[in-house]
């Protein structure tokens, strides 16, 4: 075929200009996967926060509920003190024997009686159980469970060296 | 226009031109590829990510729900009916779950105590903490008073005790004598008449200074009328059970068996089952 230097560079002109659209065709479709992409990694980011904060609930409230059971399993009288309720009871297994409001500072954990005093029962890990009024409204020290005396002593003479105190 | 222009300016200036764009598009979709690359690989690790906190979390939420479900599903001690006493309130609670069927106050023991005389020994008047099971129902229950009961009415008043055993005969006055005859502690005077004694919880038998106590099995170590109608036998000579003595109710006043109203025995014995058990804290 005999072209003259203009068709050729006619011709080429056309070559590039169809490159060029199947350039901008391509730039098109990656920006509309970009975005598509970052819509499902922003989707996915959230999906796995929320994945994470159900988990986290979910372990505490495995927790809570794994040392309700050990509580519930205790064949024996022991005490259990929901610490959300600001609620203490003396139990036996699954029945709750007596229920009071307190007010206390004590971490989650299974401690031991250690002694009973008319004054305080102490609990391994240094905690305390002291009695005060029935309207008491001081806030707890560090490491005690303010119980209503009434309840205080009508727990007291059921509680043995040795029995269980479950804090959840 | 110069035939110059027209032939290679004008298709030549385009030519480059559009090489020029060309070459930047390629070279700007170069970075877009390696930027939808990174967004590619980055989505596929918030997958696995994601992959892995799901699993994570179902795995804990499995045993959380089958934890609760167990625990809903259980035949629980506290879904079955149970009587609860407060020693420190005097009061009985029948419940089942968090719902309380049945209340109301009771005696409960004095903890005081009572010398066994000359033997050193003692009897502690408490009622029993801890987990009891009613055993057994009765009607018109009468009460077999044990040996404490003799001891304390002899130093209440001043009396010594003796016990009276088969073939065993106490002097009395103008001849007669204190024995057993059949099922009966008697006077059997001079002339054979025999006269039971009747007795009752404060009047017991005695003859001159001696407060008799009569061997079980005979008619004068059997009350009736002091407990009620009815009784919830809980075993070791423990009971709940009604009163002679409405006014104890409320205090802590008893030997040891928890006591109510002649009517609330009555409640409980129509309400409470065989099996039931009883939790004295």
């Amino acid at each position: 075929m005999n072209m003259t230097p203009r068709g050729l560079l006619i011709a080429l002109s056309l070559l590039l200009a169809i490159v060029s659209a199947g350039l901008v065709a391509q730039r098109s479709a990656i920006i509309t996967e970009l975005d598509v992409l970052a819509e499902a990694s922003a989707s996915a980011v959230d999906a796995t926060v929320d994945a994470g904060i159900t988990l986290d609930v979910d372990r505490i409230r495995l927790a809570l509920e794994r040392a309700r059971s050990a509580s519930a399993k205790d064949a024996v009288a022991h005490l259990a003190l929901e610490l959300g309720d600001g609620r203490l009871s003396l139990e036996r297994g699954e029945i709750v024997l007596r229920a009071t409001a307190v007010r206390s500072a004590v971490p989650r954990g299974v401690h031991l009686v250690e002694s009973i005093e008319p004054k305080q029962i102490r609990l391994s890990g240094g905690y305390a159980l002291v009695p005060v009024a029935a309207d008491d409204s001081t806030e707890a020290a560090a490491g005690t469970v303010r119980v209503p005396r009434a309840d205080f002593e009508a727990m007291r003479p059921n509680l043995a060296v040795g029995m269980q105190a479950f804090f959840f | 226009m110069t035939t110059l222009t027209k032939n290679f300016l004008i298709p030549g200036t385009a030519s480059l031109v559009l090489a020029a764009v060309a070459g930047w598009q390629w070279s700007d979709l170069r970075v877009l590829r390696a930027e939808r690359d990174a967004h590619r690989q980055a989505l596929a690790g918030d997958s696995t990510l994601l992959k892995s906190a799901l699993a994570e979390a179902k795995v804990v939420t499995d045993s959380l729900t089958s934890l609760l479900d167990s625990r809903a599903s259980s035949d629980s001690a506290a879904n079955r009916p149970y009587l609860v006493v407060s020693i420190a309130d005097n009061r009985l609670w029948f419940r089942q779950g968090n719902e309380v069927l049945f209340t109301t106050r009771v005696a409960t023991g004095s903890g005081k105590f009572l010398e066994k005389a000359g033997t050193g020994e003692q009897w502690k008047f408490e009622t029993p903490r801890g987990r009891l099971v009613v055993q057994r129902k009765d009607i018109e229950p009468a009460w077999v008073p044990p040996d404490w009961h003799f001891e304390e009415a002899a130093q209440k008043r001043k009396l010594d005790l003796v016990r009276l055993e088969k073939g065993m005969e106490i002097p009395g006055a103008d001849g007669a004598v204190v024995t057993i005859s059949g099922a009966n502690v008697v006077t059997r005077y001079p002339d054979g008449r025999e006269v039971p004694f009747e007795v009752r919880d404060g009047a017991e038998s005695r003859v001159g200074n001696q407060l008799i106590v009569p061997p079980f099995g005979t008619n004068q170590r059997r009350y009736t009328g002091v407990l009620g109608a009815n009784r919830l036998y809980l075993g070791d000579g423990y009971a709940i059970h009604g009163t002679d003595n409405p006014n104890s109710i409320g205090r802590s006043v008893s030997h040891g068996c928890i006591r109510v109203r002649n009517e609330d025995i009555e409640t409980l014995f129509s309400i409470v089952s065989v099996g039931t058990p009883v939790y004295v804290y």
